[in-house]
């Protein structure tokens, strides 16, 4: 989703959002991912205005006052952490640890196998829905590596051998990773 | 617990027990004063050091010196001098009753966290006298019979506002001046008239950027020094 994405390309404008929509967002953000909920305010300060940054494929970004990326959101959805914002509050989302094998093909982007996941050293540690935002983590590594979408249930991961488990939509080192700052 | 100092061979735990500081488990609703954790990403690359291994090798010697100095527990194999030398640290600092100061790591924490906050472009485009092949080039253009333009190119890559560029340079020179988009796809002024050395100098008085960084393309389309 952000492999091409680049500030001067892919962001057609930004602005600072109205009070209301800023309560909003922040009531959603709060409502699906409760764990936050204490740190909150550290995401909206009380007295500075968050950025929304609309972007190609109607994607909106929700930026701290000072352009740091912290959320994005396709047209009406989920709202989802960037990973530096994961890395930070690393409990924010079910995690999904895939095995050493899987690593490499996805911090270049690629979807997480269901045979990533099924491995002995992998490990499902949350329950997932079909449709479920979640983190990607990896065997042995302690930092997210990919934030996404899983396209099965978690019970399904274990009985299928292969397809697609998690469709990814932001890994580290794509376009919205390397975008540290909105400018 | 014995106030006294703890048992020599609790040095190698004692550093291990502190690269697993930021290793937390989640934690639920209370506000916990740990988060939100500092993840030291590497300033070369910007990714965290764990997952360096997967780099190519091109871009793993790139990200070399930054992992000797920051976080060579991640590759023992490669640094083990630097491994000795934080367990030595670790060693003294306990045998001296201080609280474990780890050596590097933290003293440069800090000084990271500032290269971190830098967008990357700012770093690859060179800020001023940075990097080499930041250079200003002025060339000469045709417009309709005999009329020259003045084609600046590389202004943005000393950080100038090429707007400003082009409003100081009508005031200057009293012409017309605007920003264009040359051919390969570039963000450039133009000026109208043949302005190379006066703008040579401009550039140098006004913006202060170094005399050897300014070229200019001369009759023969040879690339010579502005100031010889």
């Amino acid at each position: 989703m952000f492999r091409r994405f680049t500030v001067e390309e892919s962001v057609s404008g930004q602005s600072a959002m109205k009070s209301s929509q800023q309560r909003a967002a922040r009531q959603k953000i709060v409502q699906q991912l409760p764990t936050i909920e204490p740190y909150i305010d550290s995401f909206f300060p009380k007295k500075e205005k968050t950025i929304s940054a609309k972007c190609a494929g109607h994607v909106t970004i929700l930026a701290s006052a000072g352009g740091v990326p912290l959320f994005f959101q396709t047209r009406d959805g989920a709202y989802v952490p960037t990973l530096r914002t994961l890395h930070k509050y690393p409990f924010l989302l079910p995690i999904l640890r895939v095995d050493r094998g899987a690593i490499k093909h996805v911090i270049n982007g690629a979807d997480v196998m269901v045979p990533g996941l099924r491995s002995s050293r992998a490990v499902i540690e949350d329950e997932v829905e079909r449709n479920c935002v979640v983190a990607v983590y990896a065997e042995s590594k302690e930092h997210a590596i990919c934030v996404g979408i899983t396209k099965m249930s978690s019970q399904q991961m274990r009985l299928n051998d292969k397809g697609i488990a998690v469709e990814s939509m932001h890994y580290v080192s794509d376009g919205l990773w390397k975008c540290s700052e909105l400018s | 617990m014995d106030a006294g100092a703890p048992p020599v061979d609790d040095t190698s735990n004692a550093a291990s027990a502190s690269d697993q500081v930021a290793a937390e488990e989640p934690q639920g609703p209370q506000a916990d004063p740990r988060y939100p954790l500092k993840v030291q990403y590497c300033s070369v690359c910007t990714l965290p050091a764990e997952v360096h291994e997967y780099h190519s090798r091109n871009q793993f010697q790139k990200c070399k010196e930054w992992l000797r100095k920051h976080a060579p527990e991640h590759f023992p194999d490669m640094f083990p001098d630097e491994i000795a030398a934080r367990l030595e640290a670790v060693r003294i600092a306990e045998e001296s009753g201080n609280a474990v100061v780890m050596p590097g790591a933290d003293e440069d924490e800090d000084e990271d966290a500032i290269k971190v906050a830098v967008p990357i472009e700012q770093k690859t485009s060179g800020g001023k006298k940075k990097k080499a092949a930041a250079e200003i080039v002025l060339m000469l253009g045709q417009r309709k019979g005999k009329k020259q333009v003045t084609i600046v190119y590389g202004l943005d890559l000393f950080g100038i506002k090429l707007k400003e560029a082009a409003k100081a340079a009508k005031r200057k020179f009293a012409t017309g001046s605007s920003i264009t988009v040359s051919a390969d796809n570039r963000d450039v002024i133009e000026i109208q008239g043949s302005r190379q050395e006066d703008f040579a100098e401009l550039v140098h008085k006004e913006w202060g950027v170094p005399k050897e960084a300014v070229y200019i393309v001369n009759a023969q389309k040879k690339k010579v020094k502005a100031f010889p």
